[in-house]
């Protein structure tokens, strides 16, 4: 009842304060919050690594097309090793690329979890090959042996952006066999190989 | 009465919140939306525009001119670009040589770098600080394997020393790939790569490459290969032969 008692002018006045009270804040408080709820997108922080993108398909290999583990080898003309684990093995190939010209031979394991890439190899001595790589690279990498055979293994984000997969690579029976695996450690690699024995 | 005023203090609240909105819209559409627009719809994102010779897989090398940007557009960079030649091997190494600006680390000029991939260890960008490029003009790149030991040398400006050398890599040959790339949207891939050539064998260069071709564009639709020759290409935003990601 006592505001009915106000008189009809004090009323307006006030509603008037009210409205432009609050005008004042929206617009002024309302670029603050714009660029609060921006500012993510501006603030960026890349390291200087240039990287070309290198393939363009889910081919390891360059100009390699698809085919089965058969036809591969018939294709490269040399026996092609399967490994035989819960990581790797015939019920989880995913896929097989082959460049018959280089005769290079590709398997994807689990969508692309891991992958190993075989063909004749291209060194003569593997072991004197890979202390190079071990003296040359400042990523952390070991040899290791396999039936007196040297393996190459090589420690997942130890290079310079913590970005390398893990890989293990040794010589069999005159193929370069190379396992490496963005989702899966040294061990496991080891452990496929061992089965592909 | 009291659900009346409560009535009047929500509308009078209502109508300054829309003349303070309105305000803003207003300041912002007529002021400064073109810059903050542009600003908005600058976002961290990787890009490639990358063409390769179809022609020859087995290359043991890969020269040509590359262009500088301007200043203007080196000057307002928002992250890393880089502009190369490389040879790309199986397993996703490869050798690669050219220029690149970051102003985020330190790199506000034109900058000449070496990179290598090895089993999948990134040497990380190698700059080369000794030698000067200047803005707006083309220069000379080169990465080769002239002693078929796994060993690439890259080159600039037709130096006779290379301004560094790869560690022993798996391959004395590879695809030969041409490269424009950028890591934040607003910045430029534009670029002209021009007397592109690669080696069919140690030492023995071809006039061009043999089938210049796109290999990848990422860049979502905005910018462009395009080939003119096979010798010369170069990145634009007005014409699209290259498939997507």
């Amino acid at each position: 009842m006592r505001s009915m008692l106000v008189p009809q002018h004090r009323l307006i006045a006030r509603r008037i304060v009210l409205v432009v009270t609050t005008w004042a804040v929206v617009a002024s408080l309302g670029p603050t919050v714009l660029w609060a709820a921006t500012r993510n997108d501006r603030t960026t922080s890349v390291p200087a690594q240039n990287e070309v993108t290198l393939t363009n398909g889910a081919s390891p290999l360059l100009q390699a097309r698809a085919t089965t583990v058969a036809q591969a080898q018939e294709a490269v003309s040399f026996r092609i090793p399967v490994p035989d684990t819960s990581t790797a093995s015939r019920s989880t190939l995913t896929r097989t690329w082959v460049n018959r010209g280089l005769r290079q031979v590709a398997l994807i394991f689990s969508g692309g979890k891991l992958t190993i890439t075989m063909w004749p190899v291209t060194y003569k001595n593997p072991l004197l090959y890979f202390r190079t790589f071990i003296a040359e690279s400042h990523a952390k990498a070991a040899i290791k042996y396999l039936h007196g055979r040297p393996v190459l293994v090589i420690s997942p984000h130890t290079d310079r952006y913590h970005s390398n997969p893990a890989w293990v690579e040794y010589v069999r029976n005159g193929i370069d066999i190379n396992v490496y695996s963005h989702s899966y450690g040294t061990a496991t690699l080891l452990a496929d190989i061992k089965s592909m024995e | 009465m009291i659900r009346r005023k409560s009535g009047s203090t929500a509308t009078c609240v209502l109508a300054g919140c829309v003349l303070g909105l309105a305000t803003v819209g207003v300041a912002l559409f007529t002021k400064t939306a073109p810059s903050l627009a542009a600003a908005d719809s600058c976002v961290t994102h990787h890009t490639n525009v990358e063409g390769y010779d179809k022609g020859l897989a087995d290359a043991f090398g890969n020269k040509g001119y590359i262009y500088i940007n301007t200043s203007s557009v080196i000057g307002s960079l928002h992250d890393d670009i880089a502009r190369s030649l490389a040879v790309i091997f199986p397993n996703g190494d490869d050798v690669e040589v050219g220029w690149f600006a970051d102003p985020q680390a330190g790199y506000h000029n034109p900058t000449v770098y070496a990179e290598w991939i090895n089993h999948g260890v990134d040497s990380g960008t190698q700059p080369d600080t000794s030698f000067s490029l200047s803005e707006n003009s083309d220069v000379r790149f080169r990465v080769e394997n002239v002693g078929d030991n796994d060993i690439w040398r890259f080159v600039v400006d037709g130096q006779s020393s290379p301004f560094n050398y790869s560690p022993t890599m798996e391959y004395n040959y590879g695809q030969p790939l041409t490269n424009s790339e950028h890591y934040n949207s607003c910045d430029s891939l534009y670029t002209d790569m021009y007397d592109l050539s690669d080696a069919s064998s140690p030492g023995y260069w071809q006039s061009s490459y043999t089938n210049l071709e796109c290999y990848i564009d990422t860049s979502v639709n905005d910018w462009y290969f395009h080939k003119i020759s096979n010798s010369e290409l170069d990145v634009t935003q007005t014409s699209s032969t290259c498939p997507g990601p």
